[in-house]
């Protein structure tokens, strides 16, 4: 770049640049053709891009400077700074960011260590995430994008990451309009344009669903990775996909989408004292992966049923469901990748089952309060082999009869449809289900 | 859904199948002719679909004056796989997890299909692609450009692509104080 000081825009243009990459370049020429490719284009192949190297693409060129602000895609990822800390140098830019330093270090000093590398490495890793990611989403239009993943590695990351990371995504659903002008009222006034959203050990909590429901208009897929969720409900008029995976709930109740095709909740947790109702009648796909004690609190509901009485259509068949509706549902093509898919999560017992409804209707529920014993003892063998989860299940159970009485002050949802089977289907089902849990 | 499309393609392919050959011809910006099922090329690019449902298709060969011979052939020939490829691995893959990629991985085809061009060939089937609205070889392709970026510095990318760096040293500093944030290993 040596010429270069006192070139104006024309002399670049046509100038052969400072740097001499052209001698390297393989089979291309002298051309640039990847500058040359429209915006659109280039957006595209950012997009495959992990966000901090996607940023990093303004220094290549002025015709690469600002193209990263209106990226539609940004895929957020604590694994892409794993690099950073693993390096040997131990540089850390201290102007980087000055105004951060000891903030927060003292809360998740005490995690560090389970990390055999040196835990300065682990910090300064996690502190380089934390900055880039809560830079980066100040100064992109959350609202703008079509695809947000944010990916935080819970082995890597201090115990808080979590509240730390749901803390950007508020920030953002508090602050980011579609409509540049009313940024930073405060107020969101309009819908975003999102269509994906992918979310890894993201605490989340009652204001992410309100926003899913009255502000992501246009989101269609959506997958929850090992969050934290204190949400009640999972509600949309545009979701089409939606993908549970390992996410704590407490109290989740409702999942609602008239839109929904595909659910699929594969492990996880929620609290003893909440029915989970879905409601979703055009669900073609149902994929549950999860330990019986969570699965006998599903059910599907008739709440649309109800309304439209003459309608024909397919809806989400409750635990059990299948038991008296005759023709059984072609389970085999999901066993074998629900069963792969077990194997690589850690070896607790769960059942699944999943099915392709066709023209199934719900007809049952699985709410068998009378079966704790069983449930108990289910809950031992899961909690042996997570010994987080089980801290989680003594504080609930601790808590217990305070959540029960919350829940029969709320006992008046009417469509909800606590049904207590006969003891002895309860368990043919559970029967039923931890054999074809080992059909192969 | 997706089971649904996958089994519509299938139909589709077959009844191409039986109603014996019904193909469209292209013609590229040095006058060669190539053949590509009507099926396929409507199923896959959304400028031809509409040439074809305007009947704006000509019989002595469509005219592409944008795209020369070696990309149409590399078009023609994507066409000509993706209709004979058999989706039902991926949608397996896909039925318990979902990718939030902005498409799927390409498969295994098309990554060789790809990984044999030449660097000049790959670019002019992005802006074949581009120019025929075929959205899925646009990915296909925008990806593997993506991966030869991938894990490089800006300096390795300007070399592989033979980018000019028109920054002054100072407009270089001054990003990357304005940036900071997105550098630290520098």
């Amino acid at each position: 770049m040596e010429p270069e000081k006192a070139a104006t825009e024309g002399a670049r243009a046509s100038s052969g640049g400072g740097e001499g990459g052209a001698d390297g370049s393989p089979g291309g020429g002298d051309l640039d053709r990847l500058s040359a490719l429209p915006d659109s284009l280039l957006h595209t192949i950012m997009s495959y891009l992990k966000a901090r190297q996607a940023v990093q693409t303004c220094l290549l060129s002025t015709r690469w400077r600002h193209l990263w602000h209106s990226m539609p895609c940004l895929d957020v990822d604590h694994d892409e700074f794993r690099t950073a800390a693993s390096a040997p140098s131990n540089h850390h830019p201290p102007a980087a960011n000055p105004d951060y330093s000891d903030s927060d270090l003292g809360s998740y000093d005490e995690d560090s260590d389970d990390n055999n590398d040196d835990s300065s490495v682990n910090d300064r890793e996690w502190d380089d995430f934390e900055d880039f990611a809560e830079n980066l989403m100040h100064r992109c239009n959350i609202a703008q994008l079509e695809t947000l993943r944010l990916h935080v590695n819970r082995s890597r990351a201090p115990r808080f990451a979590d509240k730390l990371a749901g803390g950007w995504l508020r920030r953002a659903m508090k602050y980011c309009t579609p409509d540049p002008p009313r940024q930073r009222e405060g107020m969101s006034h309009g819908s975003w344009l999102m269509k994906r959203m992918y979310l890894c050990n993201v605490a989340l909590d009652n204001r992410f669903s309100n926003h899913l429901l009255s502000v992501c208009l246009l989101l269609e897929d959506l997958e929850l990775d090992d969050c934290s969720c204190e949400i009640r409900s999972i509600s949309s008029h545009s979701l089409k996909t939606l993908v549970l995976k390992n996410c704590r709930f407490r109290i989740l109740s409702e999942i609602t989408s008239p839109t929904l095709k595909r659910l699929v909740i594969s492990g996880g947790t929620n609290s003893d004292d909440y029915v989970l109702v879905i409601v979703a009648p055009k669900i073609v796909h149902l994929g549950l992966d999860v330990s019986l004690r969570f699965a006998r609190r599903i059910s599907g509901s008739k709440q649309q049923q109800r309304r439209r009485p003459a309608t024909a259509r397919a809806s989400v068949p409750a635990f059990g469901g299948w038991e008296g509706g005759g023709a059984a549902p072609d389970y085999s093509l999901d066993f074998t990748k629900i069963r792969a898919a077990r194997m690589q999560q850690r070896q607790r017992k769960a059942l699944s089952w999943s099915s392709f409804v066709g023209n199934a209707t719900a007809n049952g529920v699985a709410a068998a309060p009378g079966a704790g014993d069983e449930g108990d003892e289910e809950k031992h063998q899961w909690s042996s082999t997570a010994s987080e989860r089980d801290d989680d299940g003594e504080r609930r159970r601790r808590h217990r009869p305070r959540h029960r009485r919350v829940r029969s002050d709320a006992g008046d949802r009417d469509d909800r449809e606590p049904i207590r089977p006969p003891p002895k289907l309860v368990h043919d089902s559970a029967d039923y289900y931890s054999s074809t849990g080992n059909f192969t | 859904m997706e089971v649904d499309k996958g089994k519509g393609e299938a139909e589709e392919t077959r009844k191409v199948a039986e109603a014996d050959r019904d193909t469209v011809t292209l013609k590229s910006s040095d006058g060669k002719l190539f053949e590509v099922s009507k099926e396929a090329a409507a199923r896959l690019s959304t400028v031809l679909a509409g040439m074809i449902a305007g009947g704006s298709i000509d019989d002595n060969g469509t005219d592409l004056k944008q795209i020369g011979s070696e990309a149409l052939e590399n078009v023609v020939d994507y066409c000509n796989k993706h209709a004979n490829s058999i989706p039902s691995a991926a949608l397996i893959s896909s039925s318990i997890s979902f990718n939030t990629a902005p498409f799927k991985e390409p498969e295994e085809w098309e990554r060789k299909f790809v990984d044999r061009l030449s660097h000049d060939a790959l670019f002019d089937l992005v802006e074949a692609a581009n120019f025929l609205g075929m959205e899925r070889l646009l990915d296909v392709t925008c990806h593997k450009i993506s991966e030869m970026m991938k894990g490089k510095s800006p300096d390795q990318i300007r070399e592989v692509f033979n980018i000019k760096n028109d920054y002054t040293k100072e407009e270089l500093e001054e990003i990357r104080q304005e940036l900071a944030w997105a550098f630290y290993d520098d």
